[in-house]
């Protein structure tokens, strides 16, 4: 059987006036379902660039990416759209909630698009926004922002939940808050977490640890005992 | 070096960002643009104008005098200070006779040489100018339907109006040569006149040698300007009223100089008069001596017929007493006959006796033979009687002869019957004796004892036969005895039956011998009585004879009386005669002297004649000498009355039609150019304020950077202020650039239905120009620098880090639960989104408004405009040919003419009424051109023009009580119901009471009952117009036309309503080119205000778009996401609006309305249908541009730093 991501000599190449910059050169890794797993690499290292085509967000100009045997590497447009519709979930460093819509509303905003929705309350309660339902954006704080951000991404209950440096914006105990509502959701919902982060502490609480540099994959460890987010330092 | 670097910048930033740049520029171009363009418009008009009138030389003053002028007076006109040419014309108004109808036609003069010095140069458009006698040019435009071409013949009728036509020009028939351009009309019309139907048609100019006039009819006067002094500037007004009153000044005094000549001229005419009447008195002197003369012949001859006249008395009783005596020897004659009848009528009435006598004698033996026939009679028929019995007497005589007869018969039967039983007693005794024998035979042959029984047998046979035969014989002769019996009854029968006949005969011999006597008796008696008649008839004739001559003599005495009364009748015939002859012999005796009278009167008349002609000739004398005397009295008169030795002077307002009307329609134009800055620069500034902030929200820690390098804020927000400015720089200079060419072009040109003007010169206003540049300058420069300023603020390290995203916030709507709950997660969002950005909000919704509000306004004019043409000539003026009379006609002329045409199928009713153009007192100013309208019958002007109430519809009633004046004039007059009105017509002033206004919309009109009419003006209504209904037999027009002219020369012309409706219709659409500018304005506006704000809504929220993209919107829903906004605030836009295009409609309906021209105020429904209809089309074509742009924004977006 196939694993569950399959990146297979995947190459992302930008033109940027006369230089053509390769942001994914090359790139071979797999995830199983259910893992916790973290891209990790220096700036430019191409790990956003992996996390776009691995969220519809970005094709890739060589190579296959295939998702839970579908191969998204050769969507159509249309059909890229759905994909993002219905199997992604994206976390996103600075939230990118609305911010004209409160708490609630952001997650109604994803829940209303697609079939299997959840009730928005409970998503966020799941979060530990019960309370905050009705709150804006503005009126919470960064993590908070984040959970709602989360909890947007899960109620669409999506096939992988990909995180765009999280915990990036956030201070470090919040972050660690972050990691922690993440890694309970993989191993709650045995959902697939694909979490790209510049900050290697994070990585020993993954199932997999998939290192870039330069566009490529430098090396993709299995950690048999991953630690739990709270005993994480950075 | 710092500048420089800047500059790049800023130059690098308008290529980076040029959408934003675009944007400004384009609003600025369009408010900038629009605005100066039609403000160029006014101004590009009068000097196109004022350029084409300058270089005619249009005359500024005419002056007008009511005996006209002569050189001097133009001398002394050129002669004073500011003048600076004078110009003496003619002019006068003819009627030009035409196969339609008569027009009336300007004639004018041709200013000589043409060369350069003279006013109102006139410009030969084609053809050539006159040359020789009886050749004219035309002005080569006209009113629809009289064009004029070279080599028409003009034909001018034999009068204008009362002066006739020789006393004014030369000919009566010219040749057009040549076609001009005149600047003294410089409209299609050439204005009203006194004569004919008072309008002018045509306008002819000829060379001023055909004028028969011996003084000029005007002066044209040019005034000293300064160069490039504009004539509709007020200053020039004032000159003008300056030097109108100098001319004024120098009219009272070249008028004493005129009134001076003429009386020396009166003077050298009196000395010329005083000389004639001293001879004609001389001549009347010797007139006299003759008629005193035949004064004494006539009283002569007046004597001599008196004694005619006693003579004639005299004869005439000499006649009465001839009469007389002849009357009574008649009488006498007549008493004799008298005498003659009477005894005629004794012998007559003795013959009569006679005759009586002799008829009652007559009578007796007529009664007398009667009773002698009676009674012959009576003795034939006894006669006849006896005869009868006598024939009885022989029948029973007869009768007895044959029972007689008979009886003999019958006793001859008896003797017969006795003699049978007589013979058949023998034969009895025989069979007795037979049988006895032959029993004797048997009893013998028995005895015998004969025993033979055949002998016995044949002897018993013997016996019974024998038996037999006496029994027989004993049967016959009983019977026979029965027979002599019966004859011997039937004999006794006879007997009596004799004897009766026997006893009857003696009877009837008796009786006829009686009879006989009788008869002889009567006989005897008759001749006794035949006797006696015999005798009297003898007597009788006697008589007779007796009476016959009695007869006789009485015939001839008749004869003789008749002879005697025929004398009689011949004496009366002839005395008639006499009496009757009598007369005729005085009569003619009368009559001569009755010729004689007459001929003494006529003798008298000629007498009275002369007496007349020397009076006659007397009092001429005498009124030439009070002429002049009075002539005198007039111009002393005059001296002492200035008002009546003035010169009237004009300007071009006043002369010129459409002058007034020019610097009219340029200031409305104004107005309407006044509207656009009220939403494109509001719009405008509002577009450049959010751009610019969206901008400098943009470049938030660029401007910390430059903060931080320590520069200064001036420096920071000089780069945006630069960046603004240059925008709005090019916007607006190429707005005005291309607008300012543009727009007054296609206005302009709008109006050259209504004027005849050269190529259009634009005029830049410059004040104009650089006022809005500086406006539009001032609004963006500002904009940037309050957004700068705002930004600028704030400290340093703030600025350097990303600004906090506006928090959201609850809006109002969502305290209604209930509805907030209603409404879908999506609208919920856009009713955040909308209310989040108030600014923008109120920007798109105005934009858009401005653009409804144009489309509505334009589209108003429209409803308000191209229905009035079918209101005025389909629904309120019924009657589609118009008659112009050529004189009024009186109530008794019309109904005559009335039936004429009421009989022509062609027509389907008419309606005299009497229409008179007077002035009305307006606000400070007079409203010319006002009819008063009367109809033949108020309650019936109905049928041809519809007077309703303009709010209702409802009819309204033409009383007496007051007049009904139509909406606009009430308008102008600010009049209603109630009011009163004032105006004035030859020279009277009249106020009457307003009892209704009625809806109209071309014209005013003051409808006024013919009662009302006669009150006011003192004079019965006489009748100058014919309204009329098309029957259904008017196919052609104009063979209908030709027809009634022929028919009936009162008809001035006839007019077809349908062709004055198509002109009209013609130029009062040329207000559509505006509406059409306005469209385009609106549409830009639209586009712009949406397009820019779409613009920046999308880049504002990039990452908000690209994050609902991640999402996995469609991009239907994610165009959705930001358009629906859009559509909200378009709807919103649509409805504000339709309120403001509401009342934008009203403003410029009324700003562009005509004079004499009511619009329609109301804007139909589909006008607001069409506008949202077109406003939601810029709309969504702005959506659909913007969704390239949508599909265009990256999803990677979302995931960079906030900056």
């Amino acid at each position: 059987m196939e694993p569950y991501i399959v990146f297979r000599d995947v190459y992302k190449r930008y033109q940027m006036g006369e230089v053509t910059i390769v942001a994914a050169d090359a790139v071979n890794f797999e995830i199983e379902k259910g893992e916790f797993a973290v891209i990790s690499g220096a700036s430019g290292a191409g790990k956003t660039t992996v996390l776009n085509m691995l969220g519809g967000i970005d094709n890739c100009d060589e190579g296959d990416i295939i998702v839970d045997d579908k191969r998204v590497s050769a969507l159509a447009e249309s059909q890229m759209i759905q994909y993002r519709r219905m199997d992604i979930g994206f976390v996103f460093q600075f939230y990118n909630l609305i911010p004209n819509l409160t708490a609630g509303e952001n997650v109604e905003l994803a829940s209303q698009i697609c079939e299997s929705d959840l009730g928005a309350a409970d998503v966020l309660s799941s979060v530990g926004l019960r309370e905050r339902v009705d709150n804006f954006p503005s009126q919470l704080s960064g993590g908070e922002q984040q959970r709602v951000a989360i909890a947007r991404a899960l109620a669409k209950k999506p096939k992988l939940l990909l995180c765009d440096e999280p915990t990036g914006a956030l201070d470090y105990a919040t972050g660690k808050k972050i990691l922690g509502l993440l890694q309970q959701t993989c191993k709650r919902q045995n959902m697939t977490v694909v979490l790209i982060t510049h900050n290697t502490a994070i990585a020993p609480m993954a199932n997999r640890v998939i290192r870039m540099r330069n566009g490529s994959v430098v090396s993709a460890d299995i950690n048999p005992s991953p630690v739990s987010a709270e005993r994480l330092e950075w | 070096m710092r500048l420089k670097a800047q500059i790049k910048d800023t130059y690098r930033e308008i290529l980076r960002s040029r959408e934003r740049f675009i944007s400004i520029l384009l609003i600025t171009f369009l408010s900038v643009g629009f605005f100066v363009g039609v403000k160029a418009t006014a101004p590009s008009m009068r000097t196109t104008a004022e350029n084409y009138f300058n270089a005619a030389s249009l005359m500024d003053l005419e002056i007008i005098s009511t005996v006209g002028f002569d050189d001097g007076d133009a001398e002394a006109v050129r002669a004073l200070e500011g003048v600076a040419e004078v110009m003496p014309s003619y002019s006068a108004d003819l009627i030009v006779l035409e196969d339609a109808g008569n027009s009336v036609a300007r004639v004018a003069a041709l200013p000589d040489g043409g060369g350069e010095g003279t006013l109102n140069r006139i410009k030969l458009v084609s053809g050539r100018m006159p040359e020789k006698p009886g050749e004219c040019v035309a002005a080569a435009y006209n009113m629809r339907g009289a064009d004029v071409a070279v080599g028409d013949v003009i034909r001018f009728s034999e009068t204008a109006g009362s002066a006739a036509t020789d006393t004014i020009i030369s000919g009566t028939s010219y040749t057009v040569v040549g076609l001009i351009e005149t600047p003294q009309y410089f409209s299609y019309s050439y204005g009203t006149s006194s004569i004919g139907n008072g309008t002018i048609l045509y306008y002819i100019m000829l060379p001023a040698c055909e004028f028969m006039y011996t003084r000029y009819t005007e002066l044209y006067i040019a005034l000293d300007r300064a160069p490039g002094a504009s004539a509709f500037d007020p200053r020039y007004g004032a000159d003008i009223s300056r030097t109108a009153a100098r001319i004024g000044d120098v009219g009272l005094v070249r008028y004493d100089l005129f009134l001076n000549g003429i009386q020396a001229r009166l003077n050298d005419a009196q000395d010329e008069f005083n000389e004639q009447k001293t001879s004609a008195d001389r001549q009347l002197a010797d007139a006299k001596l003759r008629l005193e003369e035949s004064a004494r012949e006539l009283a002569q001859a007046r004597e001599e017929i008196a004694a005619g006249w006693e003579e004639y008395d005299r004869s005439v009783l000499e006649t009465e007493a001839g009469l007389k005596k002849a009357e009574a020897d008649l009488a006498a004659a007549k008493a004799e006959l008298a005498g003659g009848e009477a005894q005629l009528a004794a012998a007559q009435a003795q013959y009569d006796a006679g005759t009586a006598q002799l008829m009652e004698a007559r009578a007796g033996l007529d009664s007398g033979w009667r009773q002698y026939y009676a009674g012959e009679a009576e003795y034939q028929r006894k006669e006849r009687e006896y005869g009868e019995g006598l024939a009885q007497y022989r029948e029973a005589r007869e009768e007895y002869d044959q029972a007689k007869n008979a009886y003999d018969v019958a006793s001859e039967a008896v003797a017969l019957a006795e003699q049978a039983l007589d013979g058949g007693e023998i034969d009895q005794a025989e069979a007795e004796s037979l049988y006895e024998q032959a029993l004797a035979a048997l009893e013998a042959y028995e005895n015998s004892g004969g025993a033979d029984p055949e002998m016995l047998d044949q002897l018993r046979a013997q016996v019974q036969a024998a038996a037999e035969r006496m029994l027989n014989a004993e049967d016959r002769e009983a019977q026979a005895r029965e027979e002599l019996e019966n004859a011997k009854a039937q004999l006794a029968v006879y007997d009596a039956q004799l004897k009766e006949a026997e006893a009857e005969l003696n009877a009837a011999e008796q009786q006829l011998a009686q009879a006989r006597i009788q008869l002889d008796e009567a006989a005897a008696q008759l001749g006794d009585a035949r006797e006696e008649l015999e005798g009297g008839e003898e007597e009788y004739a006697a008589n007779r004879a007796q009476l016959d001559d009695a007869r006789a003599q009485l015939q001839a005495n008749r004869t003789k009386l008749d002879a005697a009364k025929s004398d009689l009748a011949a004496g009366e015939r002839e005395y008639a005669q006499q009496k009757l002859s009598a007369p005729a012999r005085l009569a003619e005796a009368k009559t001569e002297l009755e010729a004689a009278e007459e001929q003494l009167a006529a003798g008298q008349d000629e007498y009275d004649a002369g007496y007349a002609d020397y009076l006659g000739a007397a009092a001429e004398a005498q009124s030439s000498i009070s002429d002049g005397r009075s002539r005198i009295q007039n111009i002393r008169d005059m001296f002492s009355s200035v008002e009546s030795g003035k010169w009237y002077a004009f300007s071009r307002d006043d002369i010129i039609l459409s002058y007034a009307g020019l610097d009219q329609d340029a200031q409305r134009i104004d107005a309407i150019a006044a509207i656009f800055p009220v939403f494109f620069v509001l719009v405008a500034s509002l577009v450049c304020l959010t751009t610019m902030s969206r901008m400098i929200d943009e470049q938030r820690v660029q401007i910390g950077t430059y903060k931080a390098l320590g520069y200064s804020s001036a420096q920071i927000s000089g780069k945006y202020m630069v960046y603004s400015a240059a925008a709005c720089m090019t916007g607006g200079v190429l707005g005005q650039l291309i607008c300012i060419q543009l727009l007054p072009r296609v206005i302009i040109g709008a109006y050259s239905t209504l004027y005849r003007l050269p190529d259009i010169e634009i005029v830049i206003p410059w004040s104009m120009s650089a006022l809005s540049m500086l406006a539009a300058l001032l609004c963006t420069v500002m904009a940037a620098w309050y957004s700068c300023h705002r930004e600028l603020k704030v400290t340093t390290a703030a600025l350097m880090r990303p600004k906090m995203p506006r928090g959201g916030k609850r809006i109002f709507m969502e305290r209604w639960t209930k509805l907030w709950r209603a409404m879908s997660f999506s609208q919920k969002i856009t009713a955040r989104n909308l209310l989040r950005y108030k600014l923008r909000l109120l920007m798109t919704v105005l934009g858009i408004s401005g653009c409804m509000a144009l489309i509505v306004a334009g589209l108003g004019m429209h409803d308000g405009v191209n229905p009035i043409v079918d209101k005025q000539y389909g629904e309120i003026n019924r009657y589609k040919i118009m008659f112009t009379l050529s004189r009024d006609l009186t109530r008794g002329e019309a109904d005559a003419l009335g039936r004429r045409l009421a009989a022509d199928g062609r027509l389907s009713g008419e309606m005299f009424s009497k229409i008179r153009s007077v002035d009305v007192d307006g606000n400070g100013e007079d409203i010319h051109n006002v009819f008063v309208f009367t109809p033949q019958d108020a309650a019936r002007i109905d049928r041809m023009i519809s007077l309703r109430s303009p709010e209702d519809g409802s009819p309204l009633r033409l009383g007496d009580e007051g007049v009904i004046i139509t909406d606009k004039l009430a308008q102008v007059l600010g009049a209603g119901a109630g009011d009163m009105v004032a105006f004035s017509a030859d020279g009277e002033r009249y106020t009457l009471p307003v009892a209704a206004i009625a809806e109209n919309y071309i014209y005013h009109y003051i409808y006024m009952s013919p009662a009302l009419y006669e009150e006011t003006f003192g004079a019965q209504v006489k009748f100058n117009t014919i309204a009329c209904a098309a029957g259904e037999g008017m196919t052609d027009f104009d063979g209908f036309a030709a027809d009634w002219l022929s028919k009936d020369s009162s008809i001035l012309s006839i007019s077809n309503v349908d062709s004055a409706r198509k002109s009209f219709d013609e130029t009062i659409r040329s207000i559509n080119i505006i509406i059409f500018v306005m469209l385009i304005a609106a549409g830009a506006l639209a586009f712009v205000v949406v397009y820019n704000l779409t613009n920046i809504n999308i880049s504002e929220r990039t990452r908000e778009i690209a994050t609902i993209k991640v999402l996995g919107f469609r991009h239907g829903e994610t165009n959705m996401y930001i358009f629906r906004e859009n559509f909200v605030m378009g709807a919103l836009g649509i409805l504000l609006g339709s309120v403001i295009g509401c009342f934008l409609a009203r403003f410029m309906l009324k700003t562009v309305e005509v004079d004499m021209v009511r619009f329609v105020r109301s804007i139909a429904a589909s006008s607001y249908v069409y506008a949202a209809l077109l406003t939601a089309f810029y709309i969504v074509s702005v959506n659909l541009l913007m969704t390239r742009r949508m599909r265009g924004i990256s999803m990677v977006e979302s995931l960079k730093a906030i900056e």
